[in-house]
């Protein structure tokens, strides 16, 4: 369980990080973790286990679940994904800290603001000419 | 054979900068936003080996292609460069995927204001009439 403990930390401050980028309403991030995560995690079993094979490093007996993907504890995928919330969140565009605007735009028509009535009585009008 | 981890790294890093380069990914696109995310990445990372060794989670190798250069007890030179290679990594595949995706990134350095004619865009040729 070691491993998991030292690892709580920082995936708890990239997921809130992550999530206020979320609110924040950035475009396309879930898709572009997804495709970045998959990746990175793929990349991440395939080459952990080299270096490990190749012994640049081993891991202690005790301090894992006991869940091997090959050669490497199931907790090594916590590197990657602790990578692919923090960077994304930081580095696109728009500030985390600023929540997207909930209310519709004013120029919009909207049942409330009285510009439709229902479905069927809709139309599209023109634009008034100054 | 001592060098061919830390070799290899260094040749990974040089990749992913001409990635960089090429598509304008990372550093090459808003250097400072690259380098507060990446930073970001790196330090919670060693942080985080720090404890991995503390707790005895990792410990490092007895591998022929290693430098043998250690910073402290389990950190070799190569860690430093490792994660590195790591953060860069995970930067350019999130522009990757974002530009694959079509969704907006940084502003290219230079790109100061959108109503600024750019002359990568479009410019057509001869104005269209207007309409009286």
């Amino acid at each position: 369980m070691t491993y998991i403990f030292i690892s709580i930390p920082f995936l708890a401050i990239a997921m809130v990080l992550f999530v206020l980028k979320l609110q924040s309403g950035t475009p396309k991030l879930l898709p572009i973790t997804a495709v970045s995560a998959l990746t990175l995690c793929s990349l991440t079993i395939i080459f952990d286990n080299l270096m490990v094979w190749a012994d640049l490093f081993g891991y202690g007996d005790t301090q894992h679940l006991g869940i091997w993907l090959g050669l490497i504890p199931l907790e090594d995928l916590f590197y990657p994904l602790f990578a692919v919330l923090l960077i994304p969140a930081l580095w696109l565009p728009g500030n985390m800290f600023k929540r997207r605007k909930k209310r519709p735009h004013h120029s919009l028509p909207t049942i409330a603001n009285g510009s439709i009535t229902t479905r069927s009585t809709t139309t599209q009008s023109e634009p008034e000419k100054p | 054979m001592a060098f061919i981890y830390l070799g290899t790294l260094l040749v990974l890093i040089g990749c992913m900068a001409l990635c960089d380069h090429r598509w304008k990914l990372a550093f090459f696109r808003h250097p400072l936003r690259a380098i507060l995310s990446v930073g970001a990445a790196y330090i919670g990372f060693l942080l985080w080996d720090i404890f991995g060794i503390i707790t005895g989670t990792f410990y490092r190798g007895d591998s022929a292609f290693m430098s043998g250069i250690n910073l402290a007890p389990h950190m070799p030179i190569e860690e430093l460069f490792f994660l590195f290679f790591l953060c860069y990594i995970t930067l350019n595949l999130t522009s990757a995927a974002a530009l694959w995706l079509k969704a907006p990134l940084p502003k290219k350095p230079g790109k100061k204001s959108p109503l600024t004619p750019q002359r990568d865009t479009f410019q057509p040729t001869t104005t269209p009439e207007v309409e009286p």
